[in-house]
């Protein structure tokens, strides 16, 4: 008997999406460099995004349980699909080293101060490399299992922050447009600039939910748990202390106490880090074997997964190794990265049309 | 096979306990005390807990050094365990360090991930920090207690409690002016009275009363008791609720004005005040609350964050001041009294 694919639901989508944007950003909460108007960044970034997972909607109308690197192949010549395929399983790659890479810093740093980097990094590799074996259903089921306690940890850090902020703190509005525009930029780059990673998950979803709102949900939310982060961050440590730290949610999260009992609370932001960041990396390992099973046609996708886990941590001990790299990079990316984000599935997109157009002509 | 061959690989990752610490190897410092002994070198006291005989006892360790950071090098090959940061109850520190190091102490805590942003930083009055430490043999960690001193006295509405975060952020902003909590040993008692504002290597220190009324005018005052002389006669008033409002703008000649504005609920021993009584309890208020800000703009120390308050609310007249006009600027302040019933 045949066994049924198993599919991926449109709520599933959202939830999986929402942990892999806040992977990364939870503990970083954004670079500080709009300062106080980070939420207004947020806000540009997510029109933005809003219309570029429209477009992916729109991709994956037409190319249902197709994966981007198939799509590539069908829409253009063998060459340029190679070129486009080649580009973005360096992205893939760049983006998975660069979130693990974080992770080994904030933990060597903050939570594991004298165990090596490598150590919890490769502990990171293994769950991702299970998961990502496994495939994306059971990372949605994983993912849907673990939503209520990251949603719980946030919640219960948000609100016990309260007493702590000072709204002050984010005002006055649009004071220093340089900023402001640059982390605006940075947004784009850090969390939003993964989204094109995402199509994994797309590839997987049931037909019948292939839906904008499913798609532009998950982009949503994850905005709005984002920008209710950062602004905490800015109203309780300031804004031009932001800037001076690396991991600001961290830190405003350790001024939380309630009286001498509840105490010692960042040590919550951590699983909930450890949890968005399996997510990020199975996602990560999925996108690059596939886009290099389909480039050099290996046919099972699966043994390409613990090559690519070696190489992603690899960079990611390497050209990660320090802050400054990590932050040079992501200089540079911002500038690509919204690019990146839209070249491929807008190509691919208008390839459809001009298609669409052509065979109306012939009916005609 | 393979799932056995998964266990074995699995049981190899497991390091467990490898390079644990047991409490009894970790020196868990409670307090640090940081003096200058000269323009450039630092002295650094930590208050440790030890455990002897399964109690907790007092370990004073101390180290000097061009900074911060080289005190706590050299302190840690002193100290037989390794020094413990992040359950340190306060940090206090002299008047001399905070007038030419407080800054330092600030970007060594914005690096250093083992202190925790919520430690209160409080400054010392007298010749060194580390003067509080008791000399003789007491056992008593007497930085647990200065957490405590710190609280009960905030509530008298005569001194200020600040965590460290708060200090940090008034540091880092406009102004970069902070207020905090003072200690002072008087006849071998430790009090925690009055405050000290610090910014740009000044440090002026605040009666009580003047911090009573550097409370009110920064809507840091709820309750507490006032007591004057009217006519030779004693009169002591019971504040139950200070809310004041406040906000920044600049005057049409450009000036920078402070308004605010209070409202009191009092109480007095007497049923009903005469006239020339209440008109005394707003003399005495309005009188101490300009004395102060008068104080304040002398020193050029924007204790009340009026300059980031004018940003805050009015951006464009902040771009539009040359410099930073907190010095020149005027204080605005009304009361609203509501002694018992009767409003004044």
């Amino acid at each position: 008997m045949e066994r049924t694919p198993k599919t991926v639901k449109g709520r599933n989508l959202i939830i999986i999406s929402i942990l892999y944007l806040l992977s990364g950003t939870i503990v970083r909460g954004g670079t500080g460099e709009a300062h106080r108007d980070v939420w207004l960044s947020m806000l540009i970034n997510l029109a933005v995004f809003t219309a570029v997972t429209f477009l992916y909607c729109q991709v994956c109308k037409r190319h249902p349980n197709r994966d981007l690197f198939s799509m590539f192949y069908e829409a253009f010549s063998k060459s340029s699909a190679l070129c486009l395929s080649l580009i973005y399983i360096a992205y893939g790659i760049l983006i998975g080293s660069m979130s693990w890479g974080n992770f080994a810093h904030f933990t060597s740093l903050n939570i594991l101060p004298d165990k090596p980097a490598y150590l919890s990094l490769l502990f990171l590799a293994l769950v991702c490399v299970y998961g990502a074996k496994k495939g994306i259903y059971a990372v949605t089921k994983y993912a849907s299992f673990i939503f209520p306690f990251v949603i719980f940890i946030l919640a219960v850090t948000v609100g016990l922050s309260v007493r702590h902020m000072d709204f002050f703190e984010l005002l006055p509005i649009y004071y220093d447009a340089d900023s402001f525009w640059n982390e605006t930029l940075t947004l784009t780059a850090f969390p939003f600039g993964d989204t094109v990673l995402l199509f994994v998950a797309y590839e997987a979803l049931d037909r019948d939910e292939i839906r904008p709102t499913g798609f532009m949900s998950g982009v949503w939310f994850a905005f709005l748990i984002l920008s209710l982060i950062m602004v905490r961050n800015v109203a309780v440590l300031g804004a031009p202390v932001l800037s001076q730290l690396r991991y600001a949610t961290y830190h405003a999260m350790g001024v939380v106490g309630v009286e001498d009992f509840f105490k010692r609370i960042e040590i919550l932001l951590v699983f909930a880090v450890i949890f968005c960041d399996v997510i990020k990396g199975v996602i990560a390992l999925l996108f690059v074997s596939e886009g290099i099973s389909k480039v050099f046609g290996v046919k099972k996708r699966e043994t390409l997964i613990i090559p690519a886990a070696v190489f992603v941590a690899g960079l990611s001990l390497t050209a990660f190794d320090s802050n400054e790299s990590a932050d040079t990079v992501l200089g540079i990316l911002r500038y690509f990265s919204l690019p990146i984000q839209v070249l491929g599935p807008g190509l691919i997109f208008l390839k459809g049309k001009l298609r669409k157009n052509r065979s109306k002509e012939v009916v005609k | 096979m393979k799932r056995i061959l998964m266990l074995i690989i699995c049981m190899l990752l497991l390091g467990g306990c490898q390079s644990y610490k047991e409490l009894d190897r970790m020196q868990i410092v409670s307090g640090l005390y940081l003096d200058t002994t000269s323009e450039s070198e630092l002295r650094l006291t930590a208050e440790t807990v030890s455990f002897e005989g399964g109690k907790e006892q007092p370990r004073i360790y101390d180290a000097q050094g061009q900074g911060i950071r080289e005190c706590l090098t050299r302190m840690m090959t002193e100290c037989p365990n390794e020094l413990y940061l992040s359950h340190m109850e306060v940090i206090a520190i002299s008047e001399e360090f905070a007038k030419n190091h407080l800054n330092e102490l600030v970007e060594h805590i914005l690096r250093d991930n083992s202190i925790r942003f919520a430690t209160p930083i409080v400054i010392v009055k007298g010749e060194t920090a580390s003067d509080i430490l008791p000399t003789d043999d007491k056992k008593e960690i007497i930085s647990y207690n200065l957490s405590n001193l710190l609280e009960n006295s905030e509530n008298t509405g005569r001194s200020v409690r600040r965590e460290g975060y708060v200090t940090i952020r008034e540091l880092f902003d406009v102004g970069e002016t902070t207020v905090l909590p003072v200690l002072e040993k008087k006849n071998e008692t430790l009090t925690a009275s009055g405050c000290a504002v610090v910014g740009d290597g000044n440090v002026l220190f605040l009666s009580e009363e003047e911090t009573m009324f550097l409370n009110i005018l920064s809507n840091g005052f709820t309750k507490g008791s006032i007591g004057l002389e009217i006519d030779g006669r004693p009169l002591s008033v019971i504040i139950k609720k200070c809310d004041t409002s406040v906000t920044a703008d600049t005057s049409q000649i450009g000036r920078v004005q402070y308004k605010a504005k209070t409202k009191f609920t009092m109480e007095t021993a007497k049923e009903a005040l005469e006239d020339n009584e209440k008109n005394a309890i707003n003399t005495y208020i309005r009188n101490g609350v300009y004395e102060l800000y008068s104080k304040l703009t002398s020193n050029d120390l924007d204790a009340l964050g009026v300059m980031r308050r004018l940003k805050a609310v009015h951006p464009e007249a902040f771009r539009n001041l040359t410099e930073d006009k907190f010095s020149d600027s005027e204080l605005i302040f009304e009361t609203e009294m509501r002694i018992g019933e009767a409003i004044t």
